[in-house]
Protein backbone atom coordinates (compact mmCIF):
# COMPACT_ATOMS: atom_id res chain seq x y z
CA UNK A 1 0.00 0.00 0.00
CA UNK A 2 2.67 2.48 1.02
CA UNK A 3 6.05 2.48 -0.65
CA UNK A 4 9.10 2.33 1.57
CA UNK A 5 9.90 5.96 0.73
CA UNK A 6 6.36 7.10 1.62
CA UNK A 7 6.44 5.18 4.86
CA UNK A 8 9.76 6.70 5.84
CA UNK A 9 8.62 10.19 4.85
CA UNK A 10 5.44 10.09 6.94
CA UNK A 11 7.22 8.52 9.89
CA UNK A 12 9.81 11.30 9.75
CA UNK A 13 7.13 14.00 9.47
CA UNK A 14 5.36 12.77 12.57
CA UNK A 15 8.62 12.46 14.50
CA UNK A 16 9.59 15.97 13.37
CA UNK A 17 6.28 17.30 14.65
CA UNK A 18 6.98 15.66 17.99
CA UNK A 19 10.32 17.50 18.14
CA UNK A 20 8.47 20.74 17.37
CA UNK A 21 6.07 20.01 20.27
CA UNK A 22 9.05 19.60 22.58
CA UNK A 23 10.37 23.03 21.55
CA UNK A 24 6.90 24.43 22.19
CA UNK A 25 7.14 22.85 25.63
CA UNK A 26 10.35 24.81 26.17
CA UNK A 27 8.48 28.00 25.27
CA UNK A 28 5.93 27.18 27.95
CA UNK A 29 8.77 26.30 30.33
CA UNK A 30 10.10 29.85 30.03
CA UNK A 31 6.65 31.28 30.67
CA UNK A 32 6.27 29.01 33.69
CA UNK A 33 9.67 30.19 34.95
CA UNK A 34 8.56 33.82 34.63
CA UNK A 35 5.31 33.07 36.46
CA UNK A 36 7.24 31.25 39.20
CA UNK A 37 9.37 34.33 39.75
CA UNK A 38 6.57 36.89 39.55
CA UNK A 39 3.56 35.07 40.99
CA UNK A 40 3.68 36.80 44.35
CA UNK A 41 4.29 40.32 43.08
CA UNK A 42 0.78 41.64 43.40
CA UNK A 43 2.01 44.26 45.91
CA UNK A 44 -1.15 44.49 47.95
CA UNK A 45 -3.55 44.02 45.04
CA UNK A 46 -5.66 40.86 45.05
CA UNK A 47 -3.65 37.65 44.69
CA UNK A 48 -4.53 34.52 42.75
CA UNK A 49 -6.36 33.04 45.72
CA UNK A 50 -8.70 36.01 45.69
CA UNK A 51 -9.14 36.31 41.93
CA UNK A 52 -9.36 32.73 40.68
CA UNK A 53 -12.63 30.81 40.71
CA UNK A 54 -11.85 27.21 41.67
CA UNK A 55 -14.99 25.37 40.50
CA UNK A 56 -14.93 27.28 37.22
CA UNK A 57 -11.34 26.26 36.55
CA UNK A 58 -12.13 22.65 37.47
CA UNK A 59 -14.95 22.67 34.93
CA UNK A 60 -12.59 24.10 32.27
CA UNK A 61 -10.06 21.37 33.06
CA UNK A 62 -12.58 18.56 32.79
CA UNK A 63 -13.93 19.94 29.52
CA UNK A 64 -10.46 20.09 27.98
CA UNK A 65 -9.68 16.59 29.25
CA UNK A 66 -12.91 15.33 27.66
CA UNK A 67 -11.92 16.98 24.38
CA UNK A 68 -8.58 15.15 24.48
CA UNK A 69 -10.48 11.91 25.01
CA UNK A 70 -12.85 12.51 22.08
CA UNK A 71 -9.82 13.42 19.96
CA UNK A 72 -8.33 10.02 20.80
CA UNK A 73 -11.57 8.34 19.76
CA UNK A 74 -11.43 10.34 16.54
CA UNK A 75 -7.98 8.95 15.74
CA UNK A 76 -9.27 5.48 16.60
CA UNK A 77 -11.99 6.02 13.98
CA UNK A 78 -9.32 7.02 11.48
CA UNK A 79 -7.44 3.82 12.31
CA UNK A 80 -10.60 1.87 11.57
CA UNK A 81 -11.16 3.84 8.33
CA UNK A 82 -14.49 5.14 9.60
CA UNK A 83 -14.99 8.53 7.96
CA UNK A 84 -18.24 9.18 9.86
CA UNK A 85 -16.56 8.35 13.14
CA UNK A 86 -13.72 10.75 12.44
CA UNK A 87 -16.05 13.63 11.63
CA UNK A 88 -18.28 12.95 14.66
CA UNK A 89 -15.52 12.60 17.22
CA UNK A 90 -13.46 15.50 15.93
CA UNK A 91 -16.57 17.68 15.88
CA UNK A 92 -17.15 16.74 19.53
CA UNK A 93 -13.52 17.63 20.24
CA UNK A 94 -14.00 20.95 18.50
CA UNK A 95 -17.15 21.82 20.47
CA UNK A 96 -15.55 20.94 23.80
CA UNK A 97 -12.45 22.93 22.86
CA UNK A 98 -14.61 25.91 21.93
CA UNK A 99 -16.41 25.66 25.28
CA UNK A 100 -13.04 25.75 27.04
CA UNK A 101 -11.92 28.78 25.03
CA UNK A 102 -15.17 30.65 25.68
CA UNK A 103 -14.86 29.97 29.42
CA UNK A 104 -11.26 31.17 29.42
CA UNK A 105 -12.07 34.36 27.49
CA UNK A 106 -14.91 34.95 29.93
CA UNK A 107 -12.47 34.57 32.83
CA UNK A 108 -10.01 37.01 31.24
CA UNK A 109 -12.60 39.63 30.37
CA UNK A 110 -14.18 39.64 33.82
CA UNK A 111 -10.74 40.06 35.39
CA UNK A 112 -9.92 42.98 33.11
CA UNK A 113 -13.31 44.60 33.58
CA UNK A 114 -12.83 44.41 37.34
CA UNK A 115 -9.61 46.33 36.93
CA UNK A 116 -7.16 43.42 37.18
CA UNK A 117 -5.53 43.62 33.78
CA UNK A 118 -2.23 42.27 32.47
CA UNK A 119 -0.77 45.75 32.98
CA UNK A 120 -1.72 45.98 36.65
CA UNK A 121 1.20 44.17 38.25
CA UNK A 122 3.86 41.50 37.71
CA UNK A 123 1.70 38.66 38.90
CA UNK A 124 -1.12 39.49 36.48
CA UNK A 125 1.29 40.17 33.59
CA UNK A 126 2.88 36.77 33.95
CA UNK A 127 -0.49 35.08 34.51
CA UNK A 128 -2.09 36.55 31.40
CA UNK A 129 0.98 35.81 29.27
CA UNK A 130 1.23 32.17 30.36
CA UNK A 131 -2.45 31.31 30.25
CA UNK A 132 -3.04 33.55 27.25
CA UNK A 133 -0.33 31.80 25.23
CA UNK A 134 -2.00 28.49 26.00
CA UNK A 135 -5.32 29.97 24.91
CA UNK A 136 -3.74 31.15 21.66
CA UNK A 137 -2.49 27.61 21.02
CA UNK A 138 -6.01 26.31 21.71
CA UNK A 139 -7.41 28.79 19.18
CA UNK A 140 -4.95 27.65 16.52
CA UNK A 141 -5.78 24.03 17.39
CA UNK A 142 -9.48 24.73 16.89
CA UNK A 143 -8.83 26.29 13.48
CA UNK A 144 -6.70 23.29 12.53
CA UNK A 145 -9.31 20.76 13.69
CA UNK A 146 -12.05 22.60 11.78
CA UNK A 147 -9.91 22.46 8.64
CA UNK A 148 -9.28 18.75 9.21
CA UNK A 149 -12.99 18.01 9.60
CA UNK A 150 -13.67 19.79 6.31
CA UNK A 151 -10.70 18.02 4.71
CA UNK A 152 -11.94 14.58 5.70
CA UNK A 153 -15.52 15.43 4.74
CA UNK A 154 -14.52 16.46 1.21
CA UNK A 155 -11.52 14.22 0.48
CA UNK A 156 -12.12 11.23 2.73
CA UNK A 157 -9.48 9.32 4.67
CA UNK A 158 -6.46 9.39 2.39
CA UNK A 159 -2.81 8.99 3.33
CA UNK A 160 -2.51 12.79 3.62
CA UNK A 161 -5.60 13.38 5.74
CA UNK A 162 -4.70 10.50 8.04
CA UNK A 163 -1.22 11.86 8.57
CA UNK A 164 -2.57 15.35 9.24
CA UNK A 165 -5.22 14.04 11.63
CA UNK A 166 -2.43 12.35 13.59
CA UNK A 167 -0.45 15.59 13.72
CA UNK A 168 -3.51 17.62 14.79
CA UNK A 169 -4.32 15.11 17.52
CA UNK A 170 -0.71 15.17 18.77
CA UNK A 171 -1.03 18.96 19.03
CA UNK A 172 -4.32 18.74 20.87
CA UNK A 173 -3.12 16.11 23.38
CA UNK A 174 -0.01 18.22 23.97
CA UNK A 175 -2.19 21.23 24.85
CA UNK A 176 -4.10 19.21 27.41
CA UNK A 177 -0.80 18.12 28.97
CA UNK A 178 0.35 21.73 29.23
CA UNK A 179 -3.00 22.62 30.80
CA UNK A 180 -2.47 19.96 33.51
CA UNK A 181 0.55 21.97 34.60
CA UNK A 182 -1.19 25.33 34.33
CA UNK A 183 -4.07 23.98 36.41
CA UNK A 184 -1.66 22.60 39.03
CA UNK A 185 1.05 25.25 39.18
CA UNK A 186 -1.04 28.39 38.60
CA UNK A 187 -4.51 27.75 39.96
CA UNK A 188 -4.06 25.04 42.61
CA UNK A 189 -0.84 26.62 43.88
CA UNK A 190 -2.71 29.89 44.43
CA UNK A 191 -5.25 28.15 46.62
CA UNK A 192 -2.89 26.06 48.75
CA UNK B 1 -2.56 -19.23 -6.59
CA UNK B 2 -1.46 -15.75 -5.71
CA UNK B 3 -1.24 -14.90 -2.03
CA UNK B 4 -3.80 -12.32 -0.87
CA UNK B 5 -2.48 -8.75 -1.17
CA UNK B 6 -1.18 -7.41 2.08
CA UNK B 7 -3.45 -4.61 3.24
CA UNK B 8 -1.48 -2.74 5.84
CA UNK B 9 -3.12 -0.34 8.16
CA UNK B 10 -1.71 3.15 7.50
CA UNK B 11 -0.95 4.01 11.13
CA UNK B 12 0.66 0.65 11.79
CA UNK B 13 2.66 0.98 8.59
CA UNK B 14 4.24 4.23 9.71
CA UNK B 15 4.91 2.87 13.17
CA UNK B 16 2.81 5.21 15.32
CA UNK B 17 0.26 2.61 16.37
CA UNK B 18 1.31 0.27 19.15
CA UNK B 19 -0.14 -3.21 19.04
CA UNK B 20 -3.20 -4.02 21.11
CA UNK B 21 -4.13 -3.51 23.85
CA UNK B 22 -2.74 -0.03 23.23
CA UNK B 23 -4.69 1.07 20.22
CA UNK B 24 -8.21 0.43 21.44
CA UNK B 25 -11.08 2.48 22.79
CA UNK B 26 -10.50 0.88 26.18
CA UNK B 27 -7.04 2.41 26.48
CA UNK B 28 -8.40 5.88 25.75
CA UNK B 29 -11.20 5.34 28.28
CA UNK B 30 -8.75 4.18 30.96
CA UNK B 31 -6.58 7.21 30.27
CA UNK B 32 -9.56 9.53 30.52
CA UNK B 33 -10.90 8.06 33.79
CA UNK B 34 -7.42 7.98 35.32
CA UNK B 35 -6.73 11.61 34.38
CA UNK B 36 -10.14 12.59 35.71
CA UNK B 37 -9.44 10.99 39.09
CA UNK B 38 -5.99 12.56 39.29
CA UNK B 39 -7.45 15.99 38.49
CA UNK B 40 -10.29 15.65 41.00
CA UNK B 41 -7.83 14.25 43.55
CA UNK B 42 -5.58 17.30 43.28
CA UNK B 43 -8.55 19.61 43.41
CA UNK B 44 -10.04 18.02 46.53
CA UNK B 45 -6.66 17.93 48.29
CA UNK B 46 -6.25 21.67 47.79
CA UNK B 47 -9.81 22.89 48.35
CA UNK B 48 -10.24 20.91 51.55
CA UNK B 49 -6.65 21.71 52.56
CA UNK B 50 -6.01 18.11 53.50
CA UNK B 51 -2.29 18.51 54.17
CA UNK B 52 0.00 21.34 55.24
CA UNK B 53 1.21 23.68 52.50
CA UNK B 54 4.62 22.19 51.62
CA UNK B 55 3.26 18.61 51.67
CA UNK B 56 0.29 19.73 49.62
CA UNK B 57 2.58 21.34 47.05
CA UNK B 58 4.54 18.10 46.71
CA UNK B 59 1.34 16.06 46.39
CA UNK B 60 -0.24 18.10 43.62
CA UNK B 61 3.02 18.20 41.67
CA UNK B 62 3.32 14.41 42.00
CA UNK B 63 -0.28 13.99 40.86
CA UNK B 64 0.39 16.26 37.88
CA UNK B 65 3.43 14.19 36.90
CA UNK B 66 1.37 10.99 37.18
CA UNK B 67 -1.28 12.50 34.97
CA UNK B 68 1.41 13.51 32.45
CA UNK B 69 2.64 9.92 32.32
CA UNK B 70 -0.93 8.57 32.09
CA UNK B 71 -1.72 10.85 29.17
CA UNK B 72 1.56 10.04 27.42
CA UNK B 73 0.89 6.32 27.69
CA UNK B 74 -2.85 6.14 27.06
CA UNK B 75 -3.43 9.09 24.71
CA UNK B 76 -0.10 9.44 22.97
CA UNK B 77 0.72 5.72 22.67
CA UNK B 78 4.02 5.93 24.50
CA UNK B 79 5.88 2.80 25.44
CA UNK B 80 4.68 0.60 22.60
CA UNK B 81 8.17 -0.70 22.03
CA UNK B 82 8.77 0.30 18.43
CA UNK B 83 12.05 1.87 17.42
CA UNK B 84 10.37 5.22 16.74
CA UNK B 85 9.01 5.42 20.25
CA UNK B 86 12.48 5.07 21.81
CA UNK B 87 13.61 8.18 19.95
CA UNK B 88 10.46 10.04 21.01
CA UNK B 89 11.18 9.08 24.61
CA UNK B 90 14.74 10.37 24.33
CA UNK B 91 13.59 13.72 22.96
CA UNK B 92 10.95 13.93 25.70
CA UNK B 93 13.51 13.24 28.44
CA UNK B 94 15.86 15.87 27.00
CA UNK B 95 13.07 18.44 26.88
CA UNK B 96 11.95 17.69 30.43
CA UNK B 97 15.55 18.12 31.59
CA UNK B 98 15.80 21.49 29.84
CA UNK B 99 12.47 22.51 31.40
CA UNK B 100 13.66 21.64 34.90
CA UNK B 101 16.88 23.55 34.34
CA UNK B 102 15.10 26.64 32.98
CA UNK B 103 12.37 26.75 35.61
CA UNK B 104 14.43 25.55 38.55
CA UNK B 105 17.41 27.68 37.64
CA UNK B 106 15.32 30.83 37.20
CA UNK B 107 13.61 30.30 40.52
CA UNK B 108 16.91 29.67 42.28
CA UNK B 109 18.54 32.78 40.85
CA UNK B 110 15.59 35.11 41.40
CA UNK B 111 14.85 33.93 44.93
CA UNK B 112 18.51 34.36 45.78
CA UNK B 113 18.51 37.89 44.33
CA UNK B 114 15.34 38.73 46.23
CA UNK B 115 16.98 37.74 49.49
CA UNK B 116 19.96 39.94 48.79
CA UNK B 117 17.92 42.98 47.81
CA UNK B 118 17.31 45.91 50.14
CA UNK B 119 13.73 46.09 51.33
CA UNK B 120 11.45 48.54 49.53
CA UNK B 121 9.98 51.44 51.46
CA UNK B 122 6.69 49.60 51.86
CA UNK B 123 8.38 46.44 53.10
CA UNK B 124 10.51 48.49 55.50
CA UNK B 125 7.45 50.33 56.84
CA UNK B 126 5.51 47.14 57.44
CA UNK B 127 8.55 45.58 59.09
CA UNK B 128 9.00 48.57 61.39
CA UNK B 129 5.31 48.54 62.22
CA UNK B 130 5.50 44.86 63.12
CA UNK B 131 8.38 45.65 65.44
CA UNK B 132 6.28 48.39 67.03
CA UNK B 133 8.69 51.20 66.32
Amino acid sequence: MLTEAERHEDQTTIFGFWVYLMTDALLFASLFAIYAVLHNTSFGSPTGAELFNAPFVLAETIILLASSFTCGLGILSAYKDSKGGVISWFSATWLLGLAFLVMELNEFSSLIRAGHSYASNGFLSSYFTLVGTHGLHITIGLIWIAIMIASVAFRGLTRSTKRRLMLASLFWHFLDIIWIFIFTLVYLMAFK
Amino acid sequence: MEPAPQTENYYEAIGVWSKAPFGTARMYAIGFILSLFLTLGSYILVIYHVFSSPVLMGCIIALAVFQLIAQLVFFLHFGGGEKASKLRLLILVISVSYTLIIVGGSMWIMLNLNQRMMPTTRQMESYMRSQSM
